[in-house]
């Protein structure tokens, strides 16, 4: 168990955003009794850190205001101060940047982004998403830009939508530019055209909107790689292009063109996450690529993750994640009472010398210490790296001790040189949560029932020790197969990586010490591919077989009698 | 009969030929709320709502919990294509540490009707049957694949190397890898069409199935990784964003297979069992025929089958796509909850995203409701 | 080839096809090309290719459609009608767009041969036995009608 001092949980929530999203996940746990604080990240508040542990967090804030005014300019004030939370939800809005420079072109009267059109055109955009899709009239917009734009649109005149061509694009894009085109098509009469690659209507009420619009007469020009060229004539853009149907040569030179935008973190929010490492896309937006962090967890416990900060989504969607996630941290907190703390991996204080490997080697910032060294139990993703680099072997994961693990292979060396063991001696390293199912289902398959092969379950990959491996070698095993979750897939994050790599190098130390490394294999498998244990069995023995002929270069040193 | 028991040890779930029901206490008489459907959606709910320590009955009517996932492979690569099937396991283990909630596997509400915000139903089993009452009502019956044999002029279940990603799906996950039907051998080329059944008014489906051309593209991917000589092309109108990093994505997708904007009107015989597509050409001016290994139907999402029954007993009404719609507020004030696929097209994230938000609706209405 | 300029040519072309009787479906085409794989006559006569055709209507180039040949090779068999993912009724549209190509008096002339062909038989090509068996195949209904329904018809 965690010393009292050192478990705290308070019923603060941070939320770090702005928009539907955070609103919605405000109100929702609110309802839900807990104290929220809801503050938008932007040029005046930033969050400079979050420290400590999930059901205690120190989060470090910064406020720039700007005070007095003095010679040369305007004196900032800055306020540094911490509060503490018991959990963090990130919920960002995205920043639109419009596509202008990857065609070219600046933005005019003329050429405009696609928010622009939405916010004069449509503001009932929520509402459409909420699966109203009409409109009564809307008043003349009141700003000089949105009257120029309502000026552009007669019924004479020609306006072009470029959407989703220079980036992949998204349903959030296509549903605004269905519905002005709509919108711009019933009450201006104005022809349209929308210049696209996919058009994107994976979302509830969109193939019809897409449908209305070619009802309305709406063109749809769709391009496999390259959009239309703009050239530019006087005062005016001329888009010209091949119409992928008829393989003939188009021009149109529009009255308005509207450019659809980049989406993307702000950098507050974007240097927050990296700070607190909760980690990240390859593309940018937030929470990691890996279908464990499904729907709203991130890398860090006690930290999560809602609406389009994780990319562009319809705000339907948003909703829905904002009220998921409201109860994923009810859920969190309710998970965080002293019965369910337990302490599953622990640290021996007698052993451990306060070397601090493990704290430096925690993939999810879960070791902590004090006047000694502890696990924070809600933190820890039972990954146990810590525990297989701790010089001093003194962390310990429940189910998974290492004497455990010794005798199983004590017991494989008893059971000795028997004559039924026809085939390979295997002994198979595997992730409990992956291979683990993947082996008690092939239980039909007879594999569980083949005497050569032990099965020794670990809590993840992470915790695959190498003196384990040794030792099974050296009690007569013939071949170590290790198997960890798919890349981007372990649920403790770097679990499968980190044995990867593990046994890379007791490959090489093999190769050095003169026995085949071959004797070693790592694969990944997933919870659901029993067939594809079966056949790594089944090459693997085959591999070990030809191994262990005598012909064959290496022979396993510690090999006794041989499989024949 | 898939089904999962706890290890006490290592607090995972194993799938063995066992009867779930025996791990779980019976305590229907405090149930409040049913669900009805135990795929995903419907799992996911009765966990996150026996967390809140509210009592659940889960009635599902096949042998198995899991509903259409099981039958999907593992779709990872050299990485993983975050297909989202293997959380399935992920749920599962959930719920068999999950208190108060009752399974009912092979079970069928036969009656069921609303009397003063309670809903009392009837059920059958095989050997007997029953009946219960709860305040909330929380339907997750899910969705049926498209039936290929619908678009007659692919002729699936007539030419045998004709089939769909549903078959792909079963075909890659039993044995991981892909074969003819006709005659087991390594097929070399592959045409996936897609919106098979989808997009499709003249069949009254006037929406896109959003999970097919993930699917799709996600198995080209895995079987070109296991036998990079396959060709493979995929006919298409539009390809839908899915996942994280889906440009990245598209840009691996885009080197290896070969994408062909159009429909193909129709498959016929070929030599050697071979099928041959008539389809509009790359250059749009001419259509031709080409001839696969094997075609892959891409089937998409279609309204369950039981709606009719819960529209009648009800009086539920369906959206114009067909399935149940909650744009409608007679839904929630009654005490009826939608989750997953039964309320339209949507993936494994989505529908857990989904079951959450509703089972957090319904613990709202459980706490504010009329009594 | 000269590019053609979108706003050169009519927009209201396809709204005005599809206020005629059949017409009405012309805009929900999403270019699919289902018709277009499947029509028998685009086999022999590559010229003709319904797709195009639409394109050719919804980009308003209505011009230089009326004026082609080719909308008289149809052989109304009404294959790519029934197999329109979107309802498009283009064997329907093909009369709507001769129809308005006789009232601009640009109808080919061999037309009065097959004015003939249609008093006889009721339509262009002779639906027999054969086309009936392959629709059956292909799971579409049969064609059934007679020359005297359509001078019945076209008393009126
Ligand atoms: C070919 C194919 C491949 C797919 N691949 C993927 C993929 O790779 N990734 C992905 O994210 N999504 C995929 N999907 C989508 C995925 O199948 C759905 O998102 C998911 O199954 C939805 O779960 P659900 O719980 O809503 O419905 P279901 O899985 O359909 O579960 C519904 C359950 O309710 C039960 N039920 C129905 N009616 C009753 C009743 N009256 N009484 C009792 N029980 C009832 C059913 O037996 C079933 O168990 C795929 C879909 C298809 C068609
Ligand atoms: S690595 Fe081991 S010895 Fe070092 S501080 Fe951690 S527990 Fe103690
Ligand atoms: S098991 Fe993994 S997550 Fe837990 S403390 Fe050790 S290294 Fe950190
Ligand atoms: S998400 Fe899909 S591809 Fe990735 S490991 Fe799970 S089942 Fe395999
Ligand atoms: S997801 Fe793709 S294949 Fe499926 S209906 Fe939508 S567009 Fe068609
Ligand atoms: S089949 Fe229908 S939708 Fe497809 S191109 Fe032909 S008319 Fe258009
Ligand atoms: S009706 Fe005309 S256009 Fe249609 S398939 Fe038959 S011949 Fe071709």
């Amino acid at each position: 168990m965690i010393p009292q001092e050192e478990f705290r949980k308070l019923n603060r929530v941070l939320i770090w955003g702005k928009g539907q999203t955070a609103e919605e996940t405000a109100t929702r746990l609110t309802l839900l009794g807990y104290e929220v604080l809801k503050i938008n990240p932007d040029e005046q508040f930033q969050l400079l850190s979050i420290e400590g542990f999930a059901g205690d967090f120190q989060v470090t804030l910064q406020q720039t205001i700007p005070s007095l005014e003095k010679e040369g300019g305007m004196e900032m004030l800055e306020r540094i101060w911490t509060e503490k939370f018991g959990a963090v939800v990130f919920a960002p809005e995205l920043v639109s940047e419009g596509n202008f420079s990857d065609y070219q072109v600046a933005p005019t009267e003329k050429i405009i982004t696609l928010e622009e059109m939405q916010k004069v055109l449509i503001p009932g955009l929520d509402e459409f998403h909420q699966g109203n899709h009409s409109f009564s009239a809307l008043p003349t917009p009141a700003s000089a830009g949105g009257r120029r734009i309502f000026a552009a649109l007669k019924p004479a005149s020609y306006v072009a939508f470029l959407v989703g061509l220079t980036t992949e694009g998204n349903v959030l894009d296509m549903a605004v530019t269905l519905s002005a085109a709509l919108e711009i098509r019933k009450r201006f009469q104005s022809q349209i055209s929308i210049f696209c690659r996919q058009v994107k209507v994976a979302g509830e009420g969109l193939e019809r909107l897409y449908q209305a619009c070619r009802d309305e007469g709406v063109l749809f020009f769709k391009f496999d790689q390259e959009g239309p060229a703009l050239l530019r004539r006087g005062d005016e853009v001329v888009l010209q292009f091949e119409d992928t149907i008829l393989k003939r040569p188009f021009i149109l030179t529009p009255d308005l063109l509207v450019f659809d935008s980049r989406h993307l973190l702000s950098s507050e929010v974007r240097q927050t996450a990296l700070s607190a490492g909760i980690g990240m896309d390859k593309s940018g937006f937030l929470q990691s690529a890996n279908v464990h962090f499904l729907p709203q967890a991130s890398e860090r416990e006690g930290i999560f993750i809602a609406g389009p900060g994780k990319g562009p989504m319809l705000s339907q969607l948003s909703i829905e994640e904002a009220r998921a996630t409201a109860l994923s941290v009810h859920h969190f907190f309710q998970g965080l009472t002293s019965e369910t703390m337990n302490q599953e991996v622990s640290v021996d204080k007698g052993l451990c010398t306060l070397c601090l490997t493990c704290l430096r080697f925690c993939p999810h910032q879960a070791v902590g210490f004090t006047h000694r060294v502890f696990i924070h139990p809600l933190a820890c993703r039972r990954c146990g790296i810590c525990a297989s680099e701790c010089p001093m072997d003194a962390i310990q994961i429940e189910g998974y001790s290492d004497n455990e693990v010794e005798e199983k292979l004590m017991a494989l060396q008893e059971r000795g040189d028997k004559p039924e063991f026809s085939q390979p001696r295997i002994v198979v390293f595997g992730c409990q949560r992956s291979a683990g199912v993947a082996w008690e289902g092939a239980e039909s398959s007879k594999l569980k029932a083949q005497s050569n092969l032990e099965f020794i379950p670990l809590p993840c990959a992470g915790k695959l020790d190498p003196d384990h491996v040794l030792k099974a070698l050296s009690v007569g095993a013939d071949g170590i197969l290790v198997l960890a979750c798919p890349e981007e897939n372990c649920r403790s994050v770097h679990g499968n990586t980190y044995a990867r790599e593990r046994i890379m190098e007791i490959r090489k130390y093999m190769e050095e010490a003169g026995v085949n490394p071959g004797r070693i294999r790592f694969e990944h498998l997933s919870s659901n591919m029993e067939w594809y244990l079966k056949e790594i069995i089944k090459q693997f023995s085959e591999t070990l077989e030809e191994l262990s002929n005598p012909q064959s270069a290496i022979r396993n040193p510690k090999w006794k009698n041989g499989p024949h | 009969m898939v089904v999962e028991i706890r290890n006490p040890k290592f607090k995972s779930i194993f799938i063995l030929n066992h009867n779930f029901e025996h791990n779980l206490k019976v305590n229907s008489k405090n149930s409040k709320v049913l669900i009805i459907g135990g795929g995903i959606a419907g799992i996911t709910a009765a966990v996150a709502l026996s967390r809140l320590k509210i009592a659940v009955t889960l009635i599902e009517k096949a042998t198995a919990l899991g509903g259409m996932v099981p039958n999907y492979c593992c779709k990872a690569t050299d990485a993983c294509q975050q297909c989202g099937v293997c959380l399935l396991n992920d749920s599962l283990q959930a719920l068999s540490q999950a208190s108060n909630v009752e399974v009912h596997l092979q079970t069928e509400v036969t009656d069921l009707t609303l009397d003063a915000n309670k809903f009392l139903y009837t059920f059958s089993r095989p050997g007997g049957g029953g009946e219960g009452r709860a305040e909330a009502l929380l339907l997750a019956t899910g969705f049926t694949p498209f039936r290929a044999e619908d678009k007659p002029q692919y002729r699936y279940g007539i030419l045998p190397n004709v089939i769909t990603g549903l078959d792909l799906e079963r075909q890659l996950k039993e044995t991981g890898s892909v074969v003819r039907p006709s005659n087991h051998t390594l097929p070399t080329s592959i045409a996936f069409i897609q919106c098979v059944g989808s997009r499709d008014p003249h069949l009254n489906h006037p929406f896109c199935s959003r999970v097919c051309c993930a699917y799709a593209l996600r198995m080209a991917n895995l079987i070109k990784y296991k036998n990079p000589q396959t060709e493979i092309a995929v006919f298409y109108m539009d390809i839908q964003t899915f996942g994280k990093d889906f440009s990245l994505f598209m840009e691996k997708t885009e080197k290896q297979i070969r994408f062909i904007r159009t429909i193909p009107g129709e498959i016929q015989k070929g030599d050697n069992d071979q099928v041959w597509l008539t389809f509009q050409d790359d250059d749009g001016l001419s259509s031709r025929k080409q001839a696969f290994d094997l075609a892959i139907l891409s089937v998409g999402i279609m309204p369950g089958s039981d709606l009719e029954f819960f529209k009648d007993k009800l009086g539920l009404p369906l959206n114009g796509d067909g399935f149940l719609s909650e744009a409608n507020e007679i839904f929630s004030s009654k005490g009826i909850f939608l989750a997953g696929t039964v309320r339209g097209p949507k993936g494994i994230a989505g529908s857990i995203t989904q079951a959450y938000r509703t089972a957090e609706e319904v613990a709202a209405y459980l706490k504010t409701r009329p009594v | 080839m000269d590019p053609i300029d979108l706003k050169k040519l009519d927009p209201d072309f396809k709204h005005r096809l599809a206020r005629e009787l059949g017409g009405e479906q012309i805009k929900k085409c999403f270019s699919c090309g289902v018709c277009s794989a499947r029509c028998p006559i685009e086999k022999i006569e590559p010229e003709y290719n319904p797709r195009r055709i639409i394109r050719m209507i919804l980009l308003g180039m209505e011009e230089e459609l009326l004026k082609e040949e080719f909308l008289w090779h149809c052989s109304t068999c009404y294959t790519c009608q029934e197999s329109c993912p979107q309802e498009v009724d283009f064997t329907e549209v093909i009369f709507v767009l001769r129809n308005m190509a006789v009232r601009k008096g640009l109808a080919p002339a061999g037309l009065g041969a097959a004015r003939n062909l249609l008093d006889q038989q009721g339509r262009m090509y002779e639906i027999g036995d054969f086309e009936n068996e392959k629709r059956k195949e292909m799971g579409l209904p049969e064609i059934k009608g007679n020359a005297k329904d359509y001078r019945e018809l076209l008393k009126d």
